[in-house]
Order: C-alpha cells, then structure tokens, then sequence
C-alpha cells in the first residue's frame, strides 16, 4: 500500500512537469473551447497502463488505461479517440490486433506501439500496422510529449483540455 | 417541445447555481440536489435525460450516487466533476459507467460541448460506433474499384510499374485511396511477401524523425534501452510507403535522398552502416512541385521520388464509377452490419452523382455508412442520405500549377517514358517521337543513369 502511494506522487510530480511542458509546446491559449479525444492506453501491465494514463490525465488529457483490448475497443465504441498507446502485449489479445480492430471504429488512428519485447520480428510486425512511433519500454516520456503535442496540436479541433493551468501550475 | 432535464448534484451551493444557471440559459430544464441522498429520491420518481454528479460529497459520495443511477436507469447518462483529479476516482468512475469527467475549476464551453455530445450526438455516434466495431474489420476496402478511364488508367500504370523496383510518386487528394494504389503495387511486385510498411509523415514529430526511419542502438539517447531497427530495417525486402511526403523535414529529406543514392542506412548513435533493400512508394495531396518550388521540399529528392507518377483522380472526375462503388460497399456493408439491402432508389443515386465529394471516396463509403446506421433495409433511399450541397468551398485544384522549364519538362517526361517502359529505349524513344540516339544524348545529358 505504501509502495503504490509513493509511486503516485513521484508520478504526479513527473506530471506537472509533463503538463507544463506540454502547454509550452503546444503553446495553447487559454479558455479554448474543446472537443477533446481521448488517449486509449492499452498495456497488459496494468500498472504500466495506470501510470502513463495518470499522467496524461494530469497534464488534463482525457486518458483511460485498459490491461484487455475488450475494455479498450468498448471505450473506442463510446468516445473518439485521438491517439492510442498500445503495447504488443495485453491480457487478451495481441497488440497488433487491437490496434486492426480500433482502425475498424477510427480509420487513420494515431498509434504508438510500445514493447518491452526487444526482438526485431516484433517491431517489423507493429511497424506494417503503420504506426507513429515504436518505444522500448520503460516508455520514455519525452518521446510521448513530443508525438501527443505533434498530433494535437496538428488539428485545432483537438485542441485539448488545456484550457486551465495544470494542477499546481 | 421538452427541454433536456438535467439533474444537477452538488454539495456546494454557489457551484450548484452557478450550474443552474448556466444550464438554464443553454434551455436544459435543471433540478438541482444538494447531496446524494436527495439525488436518489429525485431519480426514483422522475426521468432525467442527463446528470452532473460531483464527486466529492460529504455522507453519500459521487461514485456512489454513480452506481445508483445505473443501477436505477443504466440509460441515463452521467459526467462526474471533480476538483481533485486523482487517476483512480476518474478511472473508477469511467468504469462504473460515467460518461466523461469534468475537472474544477469547470469551463463552461467545455460544459456546454460535453453536454451537447451527450444528449444530442450521442445515439446516432454510438450506433455508428457500435455497429462498425460489432466485427474486426475483416473487410477493409482493398480493391481498387471502377473501370473509368481515369481508374483503368491507374490500374494499367501499376501493374505496368510493379515489377520494376522504381519509386513511385502518388498524388491524389484525401480520401482517393493513394494507399490502396500503394499496396497494391506491393502485392503485386516481386517483394509482395516482404513488408509493407507505411508511414504518415505528418504525424512524426521532427525531432524523431532521425530515429524512427533509420533505427537507433542501444544507448544513443536516454530511452535508447535496445537496439530499434527503425521504418527502413523494418521494409528491409519490402515496401516502405511515405504518406505525406511533403512533410517530411529538412533534415531528413537531405538523409533519404542519400539513402535513396546509397542503398544503405546508419542508425543514430551506431557507427556501422546497414545495407537496405527497401522500394519506395511517396504519396501527397499537395502538388509537390509547388512545394519544391516554394522551397520547403528538396527539388533532387523530387526527382528521385518521381521516377514513376500516378495521378489519382477525384471522384468527381470519375463519376461513372460511383455505381460500382455503391455496389461494392453494399456488398461489405450487408455482410459486416448483417442487413440484406439490395440496391438504392434511383434517387438517391441521382443525388449522389449530383454531388461533389469533396471528401472523395471515403466521403461515399461514409455516408452509405451512415445511412446502414439510420436503418436502411430493402434499399437505399433518398431519406437515409443527408443534404448534399454542392460546397462552395470545395478543395479547389490547384488553378495557378507552376509551369516547369522546358529543360524540367523534358527530364520529366523521359524519366517517366523510361519507368513506364521499365527502361526499353527503344520503345520510350518510340513513345517520345525520338530516335533512339537523341533520347541516349538526352539521357546523358539528364543524368538519369
């Protein structure tokens, strides 16, 4: 228990950072009115999937974790996705194939695949899925600010939920 | 008509009027509960289209008002507000069925589009979404379909360019299908059992550009945590397919003509070069010479990618193939959503043609979509089909397309009679009106090998 909640602040100060960090790239002004899309972060680490998701959401995206593709597809089905974080490796089914299944409901779906399987079979195979960004794991930060702020800031619509200053900020 | 009743639960009462009265000037019909128990009393007696729940409340806390609103009208859709966004209380709530989360201090517009996309969006979008997702979509468009002159044309150029190992240049505007024709030259060369791996360029932001296309080792930067083979090593024996081409950035433009040159690669942080057999295919819905000639895009990479051009043409260019499209995607759209719909009234088909399509024909496939959703059965009607207006502000072709020196002209036209007759002199001298020995002296004088 006391493990989990030293873990979370570390996280939450690595997510301010990330959040101010974000709203200087992005450089976006405020009170912008949003039609924010969420940020689907698969990862059969559950753990995995909770951290990088909980710091999104503190840098205010809309970001869900999901260990299993059926809970990531039904969260596809009810909101539009911006961007998804997939890793190779979910409870359910592979990554590649949440990924073929999510284009189904999201043609033209940003992905970034993350693996903490270094083979270089695994990364041929995410890269025909035609994917923005391939990441070793542990997931390097910096990588994902620079690909959310490349794609969000790409499309005023999405545009975020940036609109107030980060918590703290 | 009825306004949209929103039930409003909050324990702070300058908040809970602030909503009121915010929400009341949208034309929602409000009732405000000051706490969770009032809140379920209210909906056990009366029908409410949404709920704004704050999480935290003394006694009875949001997540438990959740639960009873699902259990008591799972239909009823409910966003949480939070002033303290913790990942776990968003989370839970998501999956106990909430619709969205708002974050404190609110923001009005965002209240007011969220509350919009929840009583107005939102069945049609979740019946779209539900019935496009009920099947992994085993039937993804893979054909090129129509037998227009301008689609047989594209179809002659590919199979004609195939088999050699030529990049190829594909221009068309969205929605046209450039990566159809960029695999389906894949499949139909000789590397069709490599990879085909495509790219959107677009959305790779610069800084990682390097890295994705030619790899990295282990070690290079600080995430470096193993070696990555990067989107050449990736198509080694394959297809490497660079849409939007045109946003490719400076750096790396300078670094794929050399590779294009060279053949190999050097990952970031290695010293040792990696020999690649990699074709490429590039696609764009701008007019990359303008961009060349605007000087954003390197002019000898421009040449080097445009051995081979395809042109795809608009759909409104080709409006004889829009039965056969409507044939084909009622074909998949019968199988995936289940329906036997036989055909579309002719009407509707009027209408179609009619139109523009600006969005090409992905626009097509989206509206007979759309109309499965608003429940088609024997046939498509004109009812099912929106307003189609011709739009004032379709993308317009480029009117002022720059004209190209003669020298280019000709460099151009040779390289491309050389492509499309895989190199054959003598048929492309044939095909250009010139002796053989002229097109040689050209050749040479070109530089193009």
């Amino acid at each position: 228990m006391l493990a989990v909640r030293r873990l979370q602040l570390r996280d939450f100060k690595a997510g301010f950072a990330l959040a101010l960090n974000l709203l200087s790239t992005i450089g976006v002004s405020s009170r912008e009115s949003t039609t924010a899309r969420w940020i689907l972060v698969a990862d059969g680490d559950e753990a995995s999937a909770t951290r990088v998701a909980g710091l999104l959401l503190h840098a205010r995206f809309r970001a869900y974790p999901a260990a299993r593709g059926l809970e990531a597809l039904r969260l596809a089905r009810r909101h539009r996705l911006g961007l998804a974080v997939v890793d190779v490796h979910l409870l359910d089914m592979t990554g590649c194939d949440l990924v073929r299944q999510l284009r189904a409901i999201e043609p033209g779906l940003p992905v970034v695949m993350t693996s903490g399987d270094y083979r270089p079979t695994t990364e041929v195979e995410a890269r025909q899925l035609g994917i923005v960004q391939y990441i070793h794991k542990p997931v390097d930060l910096h990588r994902l600010e620079l690909v959310i702020a490349r794609i969000f800031a790409a499309d005023a619509e999405l545009r975020l939920a940036l609109d107030a200053p980060g918590p703290g900020g | 008509m009825d306004h949209p009743r929103v039930l409003v639960v909050e324990d702070d009462k300058d908040v809970g009027e602030l909503l009121r009265e915010a929400l009341s000037r949208w034309g929602y019909d409000v009732t405000l509960a000051a706490n969770g128990r009032e809140a379920v009393r209210l909906i056990s007696h009366q029908i409410f289209d949404a709920a704004l729940v704050d999480i935290w409340m003394p006694e009875m806390d949001g997540l438990q008002v959740l639960d009873e609103v699902k259990r008591h009208d799972p239909a009823l859709e409910v966003v949480m507000m939070t002033g303290n966004p913790m990942v776990e209380t968003a989370v839970q709530a998501l999956k106990s069925g909430a619709y969205d989360y708002l974050i404190k201090p609110l923001n009005l517009d965002e209240l007011q589009h969220l509350m919009q996309q929840v009583l107005e969006k939102r069945f049609l979008s979740r019946e779209v979404h539900s019935l496009r997702s009920r099947l992994a979509d085993h039937l993804a468009v893979k054909d090129l379909v129509g037998g227009s002159p301008g689609m047989t044309r594209v179809k002659e150029v590919i199979a004609t360019v195939a088999d050699s190992d030529s990049p190829v240049l594909i221009e068309g505007e969205s929605g046209t299908g450039k990566e159809l024709v960029a695999a389906a030259i894949h499949r139909q060369s000789g590397r069709a059992k490599g990879p085909f791996v495509p790219v959107n360029c677009s959305a790779i932001p610069a800084d990682l550009m390097e890295s994705e296309f030619f790899g990295h080792v282990r070690g290079a930067f600080s995430g470096a945590v193993a070696d990555a083979l990067g989107l050449f090593r990736s198509a080694h024996g394959g297809t490497l397919f660079l849409d939007e081409v045109a946003e490719l950035s400076p750096a790396l433009q300078a670094k794929l003509l050399r590779v294009l040159q060279e053949k190999e690669i050097r990952p970031v942080g290695s010293t040792k070069t990696h020999a690649v057999s990699v074709r490429m295919i590039a696609a764009t819905n701008k007019n990359l010479e303008t961009v060349v000639q605007a000087g954003t895009f390197r002019q000898d990479l421009f040449y080097r990618l445009n051995v081979v051009r395809i042109v795809v043409p608009p759909l409104r260019e080709r409006k004889g193939d829009i039965p056969a499209l409507i044939t084909y995607f009622l074909r998949r759209f019968n199988e995936r959503f289940r329906r036997d719909v036989k055909g579309i009234a002719p009407d509707a088909t009027a209408a179609l043609t009619a139109y523009d399509f600006p969005g090409n024909v992905r626009e097509l496939e989206n509206l007979l979509e759309r109309a499965y959703a608003l429940g088609a059965r024997d046939e498509i009607e004109r009812a099912n089909l929106p307003e189609l207006a011709a739009k004032p502000d379709a993308p317009v072709v480029a009117v002022n397309e720059p004209i190209p020196t003669l020298d280019q002209a000709e460099r151009d036209l040779i390289a491309r009679a050389l492509a499309r007759f895989l190199n054959d002199k003598e048929q492309a001298a044939r095909a250009l009106g010139l002796t053989v020995r002229t097109l040689y002296r050209r050749i040479k004088k070109f530089g193009l090998i």
